[in-house]
């Protein structure tokens, strides 16, 4: 009843404060209204695509690669160069291969703040470690190589890395339906870097496809 | 009351007791002397020819030796050259004096049950205060042997003297067994032979002296002390005086570093985590109470669960930080318990410290936020190790050695080890074989030839591949040979 003696124009201002004040409204192709943290990745390219014009923080990534190795730590050394110059952790969970030191340092990245952690029982102690670290304020990145991980784990580590203000990148090799990831980010090996598609972005829309020369 | 009337307390003396430390029995020192020190501290295969090194003057030096390279001719003072010289397959190792104060300490607590009176101030050498033990444990002689063979016991080779003075029991134990010494006065006419160079004297000035004519101790008792002071400095009158006892040295006693031993036993047995876990966090409730009350932190602490009639169940817990909170304590084993087959119901509880260290506050800077502290963080790694177990947590560290699979398994960053070449970001436990079908391997090498020394040598013709799937690969194979390749890594992309 009282919203209706209120005058259109300040209903209008209200309506306009809650979609400013809350980024999980989605208001279709307004991009501009997309204001929760970013990180810039380093690659004008993608940055010019993604909502916000970053990583998203506080919020978990997947990256869908079908095989190893075709640039997809590449594409993120610029985001751990610049979180580890903040002093924030780097932490490799369940990583498929040895991440190697001389050439993290080739690239530039601090190895005094990265860590690597072997899961032995992924079924049983990965989420539970995941979401340790991504609820730390002092974990700037995460990199999980998890194989399967139920959609109820996914929703958890959302949270943890929402209430850490930590970025959470999970490699899978192939698309899965269900995820609450906030961006999902296919990769393609192409000869001279990767065909990069956005699957889904909170904010945004997916469908963008961006090369990049790595 | 019966009972309590029929006990008499026996009747004090009526003058009251005695407080001049002068008008009681004069003190009696046993030296026990460890020559092979060095040696048993760092716990060294003793069959093998081993040799301890330290940094002497400028020169490594043999500081001690085992039997071993004794009888190869290896003597102490000697370069490690030299050393190795004569003795090819000798072992060395630095000299690691942390260690031999450990051990050391470790002696000294088992040396508490003959004397209260310990101290560590000689090198390589305790020294018991012994008077008032003498009639416990039936004389100097059965006292200075039941002290022996604790420390045979503990498998270290010992010499020892017994002496009014501690530096004349010392002396007496660093030149071999001699008979105890029990009065002040027949102190010369034992040490009298012993050579001036035992007298822990200077090296230079011994051989001063030496070249003077006076070899023996008793030459310098014969020698006027005003003219000895006159002409060599007052050194070695201080010395002579600290072995007769006419100038005291004080000495520092030993006190065993304090612990913590705590038990409780259940009303009834349980081998629910849920009902005995309380009283577990009770116990740490008295730990930390323990530790604050000391102003200490533990670096870790073991729980002894007892079973009725299996061998008790023991959880050893350690941490990356020192500390001494309850409630981090309760977690850490809370995950470590959780994840432990009981072998059968929990009867009592006991709970004891691992070393104890002094409590440091971290220090803090007034313009880092608060979570940055690192404290918060050393706990996180704390739970993962718990539940992961120790080996799941590596920090990527680098190492001076062009082979790859060992430059990334340093202990310690040094980034001045970099290679200029490329290195590939993933590197892989150990190098593949692979087909080369539908791989196009590129142009440029690096040739890695190295370890021909340490017998894992390697030499490898490394190349940038590029296989089907658009992955860049790091492969090798042997140099000069048409042999097969290896997939040793694998690039993000063209570097």
């Amino acid at each position: 009843m009282i919203e209706t003696r209120r005058a259109p124009e300040e209903k209008a201002n209200a309506l306009d404060a809650l979609l400013d004040r809350d980024p999980r409204i989605w208001r279709g192709r307004r991009p501009e209204y997309w204001r929760a943290p970013v990180i810039p990745s380093g690659h004008a390219a993608l940055d010019a695509v993604l909502p916000g014009g970053g990583w998203p923080v506080g919020a978990l990534t997947e990256i869908v690669a079908p095989v190893h190795g075709i640039g997809e730590l590449r594409l993120l050394l610029p985001l751990m160069r610049c979180l580890g110059a903040d002093g924030r952790r780097l932490i490799w969970v369940a990583p498929p291969f040895e991440p190697h030191a001389p050439a993290l340092v080739q690239a530039g990245i601090e190895i005094g703040r990265t860590l690597v952690l072997a899961v032995a029982d992924r079924r049983r102690d990965l989420g539970w470690a995941l979401e340790l670290l991504l609820r730390h304020p002092e974990t700037g990145l995460v990199l999980a190589w998890p194989k399967v991980l139920p959609p109820v784990v996914w929703r958890r580590l959302q949270l943890a890395a929402g209430e850490g203000g930590t970025l959470g990148m999970l490699f899978s090799r192939a698309a899965s339906g269900g995820t609450t990831a906030a961006l999902r980010l296919g990769l393609e090996a192409r000869e001279d870097g990767i065909d990069l598609r956005i699957l889904k972005a909170r904010g945004g829309f997916g469908g963008a496809r961006v090369r990049l020369k790595l | 009351m019966a009972l309590a009337c029929a006990c008499t307390f026996p009747v004090l003396p009526a003058e009251p007791p005695c407080e001049t430390p002068a008008a009681g029995p004069a003190p009696l020192w046993l030296a026990l002397h460890f020559p092979d020190l060095a040696l048993e501290a760092l716990g060294l295969p003793v069959p093998k020819p081993v040799a301890i090194s330290e940094a002497r003057a400028g020169r490594v030096r043999v500081h001690s030796r085992s039997p071993a390279a004794v009888a190869r001719g290896v003597a102490s003072g000697m370069t490690l050259a030299e050393a190795h010289a004569l003795c090819p397959g000798l072992v060395a190792a630095d000299r690691d004096p942390d260690a031999e104060r450990r051990t050391l300490a470790r002696l000294a607590e088992r040396c508490l049950e003959f004397t209260p009176w310990v101290s560590l101030d000689f090198e390589a050498t305790l020294l018991l205060e012994v008077r008032g033990s003498l009639g416990l444990f039936g004389g100097p002689v059965a006292l200075m042997e039941k002290a022996r063979h604790a420390c045979v016991a503990a498998g270290h080779k010992v010499r020892s003297g017994l002496a009014p003075t501690p530096a004349a029991a010392w002396l007496l134990a660093r030149c071999g067994a001699a008979e105890p010494v029990l009065e002040v006065g027949a102190l010369r006419s034992v040490l009298g032979d012993l050579p001036i160079g035992a007298a822990s004297l200077d090296e230079k000035l011994a051989g001063r002296l030496v070249r003077a004519g006076l070899r023996g101790l008793r030459d310098l008792w014969r020698m006027p002390r005003d003219g000895l002071a006159r002409r060599y400095g007052r050194e070695p009158l201080w010395r002579l005086d600290e072995i007769t006892g006419s100038r005291p040295r004080p000495l520092r006693q030993f006190h065993a570093p304090p612990r913590f031993h705590a038990e409780h036993e259940l009303a009834m047995e349980t081998e629910a985590l849920e009902h005995f876990f309380p009283l577990l966090e009770m116990l740490l409730a008295e730990f930390e109470a323990f530790l604050r009350r000391r102003d200490a932190v533990a670096s870790g602490l073991e729980i002894e669960l007892r079973h009725p009639r299996v061998a008790p169940t023991r959880v050893r817990l350690g941490l990356r930080r020192p500390g001494r909170k309850a409630r981090h304590f309760a977690a850490l084993l809370r995950e470590r318990l959780e994840r432990i087959a009981l072998p059968g119901p929990v009867r009592s509880l006991a709970l004891q410290s691992a070393s104890l260290q002094p409590f440091a506050l971290p220090a803090t800077d007034l313009f880092t936020p608060a979570a940055s502290s690192g404290e918060d963080w050393d706990e996180l790694l704390d739970r993962l190790r718990a539940r992961l177990g120790p080996e799941a947590l590596r920090q990527p560290a680098i190492r001076a050695d062009h082979r790859p699979e060992r430059a990334g398994a340093g202990t310690g960053p040094g980034e001045n080890a970099v290679p200029r070449a490329p290195r590939p970001l993933w590197l892989l436990p150990r190098p593949r074989p692979l087909s080369v079908a539908g791989i196009r391997i590129l142009p440029g090498c690096e040739r890695i030839e190295s370890g021909w020394w340490d017998g894992a040598p390697v030499r490898r013709d490394y190349h940038m591949a590029v296989d089907g799937t658009g992955a860049r690969l790091w492969v090798y194979r042997e140099p000069g040979t048409a042999g097969s390749w290896h997939l040793h890594g694998l690039f993000g992309r063209a570097p």
